[in-house]
């Protein structure tokens, strides 16, 4: 191989902090591939130099086609004294040589990065990289765009493109300069395949989070840029002329398309979160929030006419939710901290807080906002943060109300001791008694059917709600019906279970059948409790006196109703009288009903029965007491339609007999039970279950409504010294 | 006009109520409250109990008679016989005023749990606490019966370490605390009755002060005087067993003798069983009924019996056999057999022991031991001079005594 070609060197100099001699100069076009790599000995006047040679050609166009421009890097650990005779290139026959020009000359440190820096950008792929990033480190950046640039949440985020040819995730530091000053901050980079552009470019996504550099060197100008180290290469991304510098919600308008192209990951999570709308705009945007927010309503109950009752789970540390605030409609109202009371709630939210690393067993809530809902409005949640963001939640529909809505309301909950009485005055009672207020303002629909012919004025109407139980009506009638025939009662039965009225009717055609005694159905079209069923027949009954029945109560013998009769007839101030009742052994369940205290329950009077399940004491007559029982009990059926019979704000059935009674003495009347008669009580067994809990919860409501209305008088009536 | 002579006023109380269930406690307090409730000079309450009663009308109810009032309990700590019950107290104490007790007598202090007697000092300070110790309950967290779990070795004291090897899940701690927290309300009872003089040396060692225990029998049914004497037909030797069939009553004892008697060609001794099976464990069901299957015809399973049955049953056979495994404490079958001049052939350990005396009432054979129990029907068979019949003193007054000796106690005013 015949090597004819030319090359001159027109600078050298040694670079001692990268051992190498680097010369400059050009070759003709044979020469110059042979400079790149190879062999190469310095021929110096003091001596020569051999060492591994690297090189890179360049266009000069300065020649005019004479050849192209190159630069040599032979390793030298010291600089050589004296002149540059030679460069021999090659090794044997083929080995070649250059000569310096007659310009030629050997230049400081100094002098050779100023003669190579206008040389390096053209040779910087060439070129060792190690020696590249000596001479002229800027030259090996990757560079990139940068074309959206903006700050939310204190987050900066920068998007743009770079040749990078890989898609991946990665925490960086990223250096910000601009204006002469720089930060440094960690960020999290992002690569994804993006739109419009050709490999190896693709799209560049930082996010840089809120620290006190990043907010002092915002970054306004499209003057600065970004610099980050990505698995050894450094890059540098530069705002494009038309580069769009956005912030807050346009920001994040502009990220959300970004965010079906990006892998999915800690940090998509963080971006989605960061680009979620701040505005409400429908769903759930908690995790948009910095913090670990999460909440989730069960159950939105309307209490109307403007009220609310949320149930739901909150899991977040305790510091990090500010407020809590109801839209709807024209309405914006905070939910005061008081208004939504802690519950225990299971069905695996302890598992997701466990997760978030939030313990908190009882992170249920009840709330209850009394103003502040327009039923067929928009409603969403606003929840504040303390670090000042803000995420909106949707709300359910509203699809309980009446009974069902009490029930869900009070299944959750197990209050007492200090617990039990902001819960009930802030939430449960003023809701409860809401929701009991509409389910009574329905129209009560109502089906009377009439078994025989009535008694034309009786002088006692006996009304019995029947619920659940029928049975019982079966030997409740028949001991009834054992008085002598002809006597001036009136039987009323409120059936007050709709699924129960064939079974009703049926048994009522029957009971009439075998006793030839008239017998009143009234049949409710929804059930509506004890008070308001018992209330219902009352406005059917037509005689002197009225005697509200339970249905499992049953005479042991004829004449019992007419002697109670008998005892209000003879005594003007005998306001109501019941008999003494017993359970099927023999023991008391009822002689008079007296009140106590119960700790757990707030310290509100509940209703006690003294000597209950022990055998009846000695004596009879008329025992004054401050209540009896709602089981039996005996009055004239004027007063009891001047009190309204019994309060419907009682629910389903407790208390409304001792609120009866308190209220007609309220009128100076009294109220006692008459020893000498005694009747069979099976008591509760004709009610619910009390083992469910949110029937255990409704006793105890009652028990707060009978307390708010009766504590005063019962306060007095109760303490030592007064009779 | 001259005051009526005061009763003494006496509340026995029992962890059960025989109307509801049937245990030796509650029959032994049932016999005793009938005896008292008889005295022209005493009045006398029963107060029993009824487990896990779901809504029950009052803690304390009076379904029965009168006198009697049943404790509805709610749950019950049996490690340590502590009462969770947070109305039990005030309904208590309810009863105590009420009544107003000179003596209260428990049998047993389950249900109740041991916080009772503190809550009756509380109601009545100057009441007279007596307790009869049933079993080795305070003791031994193994029903009491003080044999090991779970092979049954007879165990002579307890202790933290040796109970927790009974029960390794149980921590020595625990068992510490329960010896501390039982003692605590031990001291507040006025006189403990233990039925046998092992069983007071037994918890005399376990730490109650031997000045304040007194043996003395529990009061059992006099026998009946309505049965007409047994004619027997049959030359047969009979051997009963009357009791719960259990392991540690000694039924695998008592079978291998049979099968050992068979084996030896041992003919004429027919081995009765008497009592109920099926309260057991199902493996031990099993393992009872597979082996009276294969039993021969020597041995006959009669079935449950109950107390208005007994005196006819023990009367037709010639000894009766205790082979318990446990140490016993004063057996009701012993009573039973002694009423009705039955001879007994028992296990020679424990309250067993004591109130057979080896020779007089009967024999004893070495507890667990089938081939000593089969040798010994096999020579009371033949009625040798080596073991010859012995009829042991009917003591028609057996009762009596007991109740004078409860009384003389009862009427102790300073206990302490």
């Amino acid at each position: 191989m015949g090597v004819s070609g030319r090359g001159y060197i027109d600078f050298y100099g040694h670079a001692s902090d990268v051992d190498h001699y680097i010369l400059g100069g050009w070759a003709s076009e044979d020469l110059s591939e042979m400079v790149c790599a190879g062999l190469l000995t310095l021929l110096f006047e003091d001596g020569e130099l051999t060492g591994s040679a690297s090189g890179a050609i360049y266009p000069r166009p300065a020649l005019g086609g004479l050849g192209t421009g190159i630069v040599i890097c032979v390793t030298a650990d010291r600089p050589m004294r004296g002149r540059l005779q030679a460069v021999m290139l090659g090794a044997g026959v083929d080995r070649i040589s250059i000569t310096p020009s007659k310009d030629g000359a050997a230049v400081d440190e100094e002098a050779l990065a100023e003669m190579l820096a206008p040389i390096l950008p053209h040779v910087s792929r060439a070129l060792p990289r190690f020696l590249m990033e000596r001479l002229n480190p800027d030259l090996m950046m990757i560079r990139g765009a940068i074309d959206l640039l903006g700050t939310a949440d204190g987050i900066r985020v920068i998007c743009g493109w770079a040749p990078l040819g890989q898609l991946c995730e990665r925490q960086v530091e990223a250096t910000w300069s601009a204006s002469g000053t720089t930060t440094t901050d960690p960020a999290t980079v992002m690569l994804y395949e993006r739109d419009g552009l050709v490999a190896p470019s693709v799209g560049v996504v930082l996010m840089i989070p809120a620290t006190a550099g990043a907010q002092a060197q915002h970054p306004r100008d499209a003057t600065g840029s970004v610099r980050f180290q990505l698995d050894g290469e450094t890059v540098v991304l530069s705002p494009t002329p038309s580069v769009q510098i956005v912030d807050g919600e346009r920001l994040r308008d502009a990220l959300r398309p970004l965010l079906p192209r990006l892998e999915r990951g800690h940090a998509h999570d963080r971006l989605t979160r960061l680009a979620a709308p701040r505005s409400y705009r429908g769903g759930n945007t908690l995790g948009s929030l910095s913090d670990v927010v999460r909440l989730e309503i069960d159950e939105a109950i309307a209490c109307p006419p403007n009220g609310l009752v949320l149930l739901g789970w909150l899991l977040a540390n305790p510091s990090t939710v500010e407020s809590l605030w109801l839209h709807s409609g024209p309405f914006v109202t905070k939910l005061q901290p008081e208004q939504r009371i802690s519950v225990a709630r299971g069905g695996g939210v302890e598992e997701i807080g466990r997760e978030l690393g939030l313990f908190d067993p009882r992170c249920g809530f009840i709330a209850f906002i009394p103003e502040g809902y327009e039923r067929d409005a928009s409603s969403y949640l606003e929840i504040r943060t303390q670090r000042g963001e803000v995420a909106y939640r949707d709300l359910p529909a509203p699809r309980l109300s009446g009974r069902r809505a009490i029930e869900a309301l009070l299944d959750g909950c197990d209050f007492q001791y200090a617990d039990l009485e902001p819960a009930f005055d802030n939430v449960l009672g003023p809701a409860i008694r809401r929701l009991n207020q509409d389910r009574l303002a329905r129209p009560q629909a109502t089906v009377t059917i009439q078994f025989g012919t009535p008694h034309p004025a009786p002088r006692c109407s006996v009304i019995v709600p029947l619920y659940r139980r029928l049975d019982y009506m079966d030997f409740q009638v028949g001991l009834l019906a054992a008085d002598p025939p002809g006597r001036d009662v009136e039987l009323i039965y409120v059936l007050d279970d709709p699924p129960l009225r064939r079974d009703a009717e049926n048994l009522a055609a029957l009971l009439h059948a075998r006793f030839d005694v008239p017998i009143t159905l009234i049949c409710l079209a929804e059930n509506l409790g004890f008070a308001p069923a018992s209330n219902i027949g009352l406005r059917t009954a037509r005689g002197t006196f009225v005697c509200l029945l339970n249905s499992d109560v049953f005479p042991q013998g004829p004449a019992w109703l007419d002697r109670l009769c008998d005892r209000l007839d003879t005594n003007q101030s005998l306001g109501i009288v019941g008999p003494m009742l017993l359970y099927e052994d023999g023991s008391v369940q009822h002689r008079g009903m007296s009140f106590r205290k119960l700790p757990q329950f707030g310290h509100w009077f509940f209703g006690d029965h003294p000597g209950k399940g022990l055998k009846p004491e000695p004596g009879g007559g008329l025992a004054p007491c401050l209540s009896i029982t709602g089981a039996c009990m005996v009055l004239r059926r004027d007063l009891a339609i001047e009190m309204g019979g019994f309060d419907e704000g009682y629910i389903i059935g407790d208390f409304e007999d001792s609120d009866l009674c308190l209220r007609v003495q309220d009128l100076g009347l009294s109220c006692a039970v008459d020893l000498d008669e005694r009747l069979l009580h099976l008591e509760r067994k004709s009610q619910a279950s009390s083992a469910l809990r949110w029937r255990m919860n409704l006793t105890i409501y009652n028990a707060w409504f009978h307390q708010r209305r009766w504590q005063t008088v019962l306060t007095g009536l109760m303490s030592p010294g007064t009779t | 006009m001259t005051a009526a002579p005061e009763k003494l006023r006496i509340l026995v109380a029992s962890h059960g109520h025989p109307a509801i269930a049937k245990g030796g406690a509650e029959i032994a307090a049932w016999r005793l409250f009938e005896e008292l409730r008889a005295k022209a000079d005493c009045e006398a309450w029963f107060l029993g109990c009824e487990g896990d009663v779901a809504d029950p009308h009052a803690r304390i109810t009076q379904p029965f008679s009168e006198r009697e009032y049943v404790y509805a309990a709610q749950g019950f700590d049996w490690f340590r016989f502590a009462n969770p019950d947070p109305l039990f107290p005030e309904a208590f104490t309810d009863l105590l005023h009420r009544l107003r007790p000179d003596v209260i007598h428990f049998h047993h202090y389950g249900r109740f749990g041991v916080e009772v007697f503190h809550i009756a000092r509380r109601a009545l300070p100057g009441v007279r606490i007596i307790l009869t110790l049933h079993e080795y309950l305070a003791i031994c967290n193994h029903f009491g019966q003080m044999v090991t779990r779970p092979h049954f070795h007879l165990c002579h004291a307890a202790s933290p370490i040796a109970c927790n090897r009974c029960f390794p899940d149980i921590e020595r701690e625990r068992f510490f605390l329960r010896r501390l927290y039982l003692q605590r309300y031990f001291a507040e009872v006025d006189h403990f009755i233990a039925p046998s003089a092992f069983l007071r040396d037994r918890y005399v060692a376990w730490g109650l002060d031997a000045a304040r225990i007194t043996v003395m029998e529990n009061a059992v049914a006099p026998a009946r005087t309505d049965l007409p004497p047994v004619t027997r037909q049959d030359k047969l030797f009979r051997a009963g067993f009357f009791g719960n069939i259990s392991a540690l009553k000694g039924i695998a004892v008592l079978l291998e003798a049979a099968r050992l008697l068979r084996a030896a060609k041992v003919t004429g001794i027919v081995i009765e069983i008497h009592g109920e099976y099926r309260l057991q464990p199902p493996e031990f069901q099993a393992a009872f009924l597979e082996r009276l299957a294969k039993a021969g015809s020597n041995v006959l399973h009669a079935g449950p019996y109950d107390e208005t049955s007994v005196d006819a049953l023990m009367r037709r056979v010639d000894v009766v056999v205790v082979p318990s495994i446990w140490w016993e404490n004063s057996p009701v079958v012993l009573q039973e057999a002694q009423r009705n001049g039955r001879m007994v052939v028992c296990s020679d350990i424990g309250g067993m022991a004591e109130k057979v005396r080896d020779g007089i009432d009967g024999y004893h054979f070495s507890a667990g031991d089938p081939q000593a129990l089969a040798s010994l029907l096999q020579r009371l068979a033949g009625a040798g001079d080596d073991a010859p019949i012995v009829t042991p003193e009917t003591s028609e007054g057996a009762t009596n005594i007991t109740v004078a000796e409860h009384w003389r106690l009862y009427r102790l005013r300073a206990m302490r």
